[in-house]
């Protein structure tokens, strides 16, 4: 049974993901290529600007992130499931579009300088380039500002896990608060702390929306972006995919030995007494963290709320006037309706799809370890280094070059196989390390005792391992969902026909419409992120009560 | 509780485009689809779809619906390419690609003799230089309009020619539909702010004073970008005179040297035309090039927004901008090859032509957006529809006597000049724009002329350009060895005018 569950995953990897790699990749392990691509500087720039981005990101998401979890895990005040599920936010927002309500805001005529100007802090004939001058450190804030949820959720369930014994049992044999952190705490977190971290490191590093909206070119990602208008002519930019993959596989494999393996059992599960309950200022001191972070990560949300129902929003602090032209117009769009069901079905059947495969994969690699089980794990993580574009260009490619493919699954007449498999492949990693973590963290001794109590492996499984990790399975799928739902680069490829457009190719549809098109783009990112966040909060309520919230393992 | 109306909140927020959705407009089951690639914008896809269904209904008795397959030009031509190329190895056993001209040649002999297809009936809009290449590979057929109605193709109607540029293919193959010209936009305020006019000329988009000012776009993404920066290397030319070998290089250099200027000056690099005339509008920039169709679409739209005060200005540049068609083509191979020809005739047609230049709300003009195009219908250029057009002065058939394109000085370069850009000037642009500062710190070109040598520098003379385009070897990376040798080169003499100007400072 357990090499049928091998063999099935197997060859999902093999056919979804690494054959449209391959594909996408053959012309690109062309070793005169490769060596043109690496000795042009512009490519070295770009490697390490990329790699730069990617180290800056990870370290202000580790700043943002660690602190909040240790407190999450800690302590217990008044609305404190609130400020948790509040941190979500970035998850709801396609970054492209956070992009546009930012660009309104550190405008040259924007909000910011508008406002600093009445202050008479700036010159008016020469007020800031927010956005023009800093867009490093701009892609670096909004990234992390993005990304610090992933960590933060497998670092608080890390955190939660903790037995409180082991840290009182330091204490009393005189150890100090920083050395039980360094010395108990950070071993027994390592795996969350990977998983989050290389989860970020790696999406940074490979982030492609963020640098190019704000237009900073120099970055491997936006090489290869630019790259594929010249794909029939050039092997270069597969050349710089097989370049970014290399250095983002060695990157995970250097921080998996460093942080991921042998791990230590963080004890007996699930720890709520580990939290203590806290009221008064104590409360206001755990809260004003949280405070500051929901503030900073939700101001993109803020400003795509003000600019879909802004009027004349230019030289001016806030718009001079309001309207629901915008969000009357984005709704009422031919392309709306069926873009909100297209997503729907694409997320949903990608959410179940994936939770499958990845529960698959981190049970064969974190409980049973066969021959070949690190080639299927890094086979699974390597979606993650695999910008979209590239992986859709695959599909696309294999498609159109097999007659028998192209019946079945040409995205031209209808692309809904190809998108859930796609949406699903690119957010694997996502379930494997939510679910690896549960397994690493769940005590096997449990299992063997139910095991040596007679139970067979499906009922070890559905009655001991599943309920031990159904918080990270749905966490996994609570960012599968989010994810599917916010997908770009596949949409923008594989969805060729308006009839099958998700909702992310129906925004971009918009904000490309002359004049007030970033507006109404606006508009339905809003109603989106409405979408998103009572779906959210919808399930959670529901699932809480069976298998413990999303936010609280 | 909470949890009931978080479900009820996620059920109102599905309901609520339903609920405001305007009345259907969806075509009956059984009408036929029409598959057309295209860049234009929406705008006129709505506009389009909606005439057209109506003027089929109405002359065909047929029900139809437009499948839109969107993107740039460059990447639609792209895929087009891919697509026959993949589908003629597959289905014909042919390479289309084949580095052997004779076995190109064959397998192009193969296609046209085939009924082979990619799927698509149309490709409506882009430039005539992308649909004329598609049509010499054998991707676009002869539609046979001239034919159907003879009359259209008059010099009163449809010319053959304006300017120099051809309104459509011989062969049929392509017809132009409407007409574009190219242009530089304004921010009002932002050009008052620096103190100086709005651009009225190219050369206008060079001035010092708009240093990280400028909104520009890539070439090799944006087709009518790549025409901007092709109208400003031509207009220098014209303006050296281009009587001599000597005057056309000299014109070619110091057309490529304002491209550079302006890339210096540039703020940001968009990869769409349409971002370019946006990032003007809002203030992001001071000045811009654009398409005249964006530049009169968003100038107009600003405006409103401001309560008529003129916030964005669109020119057509004093020192010259050429006219061109916006083409539309039949595909090889359309499985609905009848109704693509329609399609082709009602986009040629006196009801077509009005919509595109009618204000909003004018009988026979759009029905929700006005499209601000310039007609291919001399006729609609007359007195009788001036009241009703959205841009009564706009008259390109005059515009095109005022500017004398040749195409053979820079429209036979267009890939080239696309390629030499982004290798000397847009790859290298940190290294561009510090020695621009410099120079202009140093108290401007003619202050520091060695640094201005440096800075102009570029890989070969004008005479030599058909020697450039040759790639060196037949090695498929050997072009792109010589443009990162150009690019690596041009870092070095920008380096070098930074430090002379610098020099020349202290």
């Amino acid at each position: 049974m357990r090499w049928a569950v091998y063999i099935a995953v197997a060859t999902f990897l093999a056919v979804a993901f690494v054959a449209p790699v391959l594909a996408s990749l053959a012309a690109g392990l062309h070793v005169p290529t490769l060596i043109e691509t690496v000795r042009d500087p512009l490519h070295r720039e770009g490697l390490v600007n990329a790699l730069a981005i990617a180290v800056v990101t990870t370290a202000m998401t580790m700043v943002i992130a660690v602190p909040l979890a240790w407190i999450g895990a800690r302590r217990r005040f008044t609305g404190m499931r609130l400020a948790e599920g509040l941190l979500l936010a970035p998850l709801i927002l396609p970054p492209f579009v956070g992009a546009l309500g930012v660009a309104q805001v550190f405008g040259h005529y924007g909000a910011l300088n508008t406002g600093l100007a009445h202050l008479g802090l700036i010159d008016v004939a020469h007020p800031p380039d927010w956005l023009g001058e800093h867009r490093f450190v701009a892609v670096c804030i909004l990234e992390a500002l993005h990304l610090y949820p992933f960590l933060y959720l497998t670092v608080v369930t890390a955190l939660r896990r903790v037995d409180l014994e082991l840290l009182e049992a330091a204490r009393a044999l005189g150890a100090a608060p920083w050395r039980v952190a360094l010395r108990v705490v950070l071993p027994l977190v390592r795996p969350g702390l990977f998983a989050g971290g290389a989860v970020v490191f790696v999406w940074s590093f490979t982030e492609l929306g963020t640098p190019l909206m704000l237009g900073y070119e120099r970055c491997t990602p936006v090489q290869i972006f630019h790259g594929l208008n010249e794909l029939s002519s050039s092997r270069v930019p597969f050349a710089l995919v097989v370049v970014m993959l290399a250095v983002a596989a060695g990157i995970y494999w250097i921080g998996r030995g460093a942080l991921g393996r042998g791990a230590l059992h963080a004890g007996k599960g699930a720890s709520r007494t580990a939290a203590t309950d806290v009221r008064g200022w104590r409360a206001v001191a755990a809260w004003i963290p949280f405070a500051v972070v929901i503030a900073a990560a939700t101001f993109p949300h803020a400003a795509v709320a003000a600019l879909a129902v802004a009027g004349d929003w230019y030289g001016s602090v806030l718009p001079r006037s309001w309207t629901t032209a915008h969000v009357e117009e984005a709704l009422a769009h031919p392309l709306v309706v069926p873009g909100v069901l297209n997503s729907l079905r694409y997320a949903a059947a990608a959410t179940v799809l994936g939770l499958v495969v990845g529960t698959a994969v981190a049970w064969i690699t974190e409980r049973w370890k066969p021959p070949g089980w690190r080639v299927l794990d890094a086979v699974a993580m390597l979606p993650l280094a695999v910008p979209g574009i590239v992986l859709a260009f695959g599909y696309l490619g294999l498609v159109l070059g097999s007659k028998t493919l192209e019946a079945w699954l040409s995205p031209v007449r209808d692309p809904t196989v190809l998108l859930i498999i796609a949406y699903a492949v690119r957010r694997l990693p996502h379930v494997v390390r939510s679910a690896a973590a549960g397994f690493q963290q769940a005590p096997v001794q449990l299992e063997e005792a139910a095991a040596a109590l007679g139970a067979g492996p499906a009922t070890r499984l559905r009655r001991i391992t599943l309920p031990l990790i159904a918080g990270n399975l749905a966490a996994g799928a609570l960012l599968t969902f989010s994810f599917s739902m916010l997908e770009v680069a596949d949409s923008l490829v594989l969805a060729q026909k308006r009839e099958f457009y998700p909702v992310t190719k129906v925004i971009y549809e918009l904000a490309g419409v002359i004049g007030a098109g970033p507006s109404i783009a606006c508009a339905f990112a809003v109603w989106a992120m409405l979408f998103l966040a009572a779906a959210l909060v919808s399930a959670n309520a529901f699932l809480g009560t069976r298998s413990g919230s999303l936010l609280r393992d | 509780m909470s949890r009931w109306l978080a479900l009820a909140a996620v059920v109102a927020l599905v309901a609520a485009p339903w609920l405001m959705a305007r009345p259907p407009e969806a075509p009956p089951a059984d009408a036929r689809r029409l598959i057309v690639l295209t860049p234009h914008n929406e705008y006129v896809r709505l506009e389009f779809e909606r005439a057209f269904a109506a003027w089929s209904r109405r002359e065909l008795g047929q029900a139809v619906a437009i499948d839109w397959r969107t993107g740039g030009t460059s990447d639609l031509a792209k895929l087009v390419d891919g697509q026959f190329k993949a589908a003629a190895k597959r289905e014909l056993r042919v390479d289309l690609g084949a580095a052997d001209a004779a076995v190109a040649g064959q397998a192009k002999e193969a296609l046209a003799a085939s009924t082979l297809g990619i799927g698509a009936d149309l490709f409506f809009g882009g430039g005539s230089r992308e649909l004329g290449q598609l049509a010499d590979k054998g991707y676009l057929v002869d539609a046979g309009i001239a034919a159907l109605e003879p009359a259209w193709f008059a010099d009163g109607a449809i010319p053959a020619r304006i300017g120099n540029e051809a309104l459509y293919d011989a062969k049929g193959r392509w017809y132009g539909v409407s007409l574009s010209s190219f242009g530089v936009c304004g921010n009002v305020d932002r050009c008052a702010e620096i103190g100086i006019a709005t651009p009225i000329a190219w050369t206008d988009l060079g001035d010092p004073r708009l240093v990280g000012q400028v909104s520009i776009g890539d070439p090799t993404k944006s087709g009518s970008i790549a025409a901007c920066y092709e109208m400003i290397v031509h207009s220098r030319m014209t303006a050296a005179g281009g009587a001599d070998a000597e005057a056309l290089d000299a014109g070619w250099r110091d057309g490529l040297t304002l491209v550079k200027r302006i890339v210096a000056n540039a703020r940001s690099v968009n990869d769409g035309a349409g971002r370019v005339v946006r990032d003007v509008a809002r203030g992001e920039a001071a000045a811009g090039m654009v398409i005249s169709t964006y530049g009169r679409l968003e100038a107009e739209w600003s405006a409103r927004e401001s309560g008529g005060r003129e916030r964005l200005v669109f020119r057509e540049p004093e020192d010259g901008t050429s006219i061109s068609p916006d083409p539309i083509g039949l595909m090889q191979g359309a499985p609905n090859r009848d109704l693509a020809v329609a399609c082709i005739r009602f986009a040629l047609s006196p009801e077509w032509q009005r919509v595109l230049c009618y204000r909003l709300g004018v009988d026979g003009g759009p029905a929700r957006h006005a499209l601000r195009n310039l007609p291919v219908h001399r006729a609609l250029y007359g007195a009788a529809h001036r009241a009703m057009r959205s841009d009564p002065d706009a008259d390109p058939y005059a515009l095109a006597g005022r500017f004398q394109y040749r195409k053979e000085w820079t429209g036979r370069h267009f890939a080239l000049i696309r390629s030499l850009i982004k290798a000397v000037a847009l790859d290298p642009r940190p290294e561009l724009e510090s020695a621009w500062k410099a120079i202009v710190a140093a108290g401007g070109p003619d202050a520091v002329p060695e640094a201005m040598a440096e800075f102009a520098w570029l890989p070969f003379a004008y005479r030599d350009a058909d020697e450039a385009k040759k790639p060196p070897s037949d090695d498929p990376l050997a072009m792109r060895v010589r443009l990162r040798e150009w690019s690596e080169e041009a870092r070095r003499r920008y380096a070098a005018a930074e430090r002379l100007a610098k020099a020349a400072t202290r």
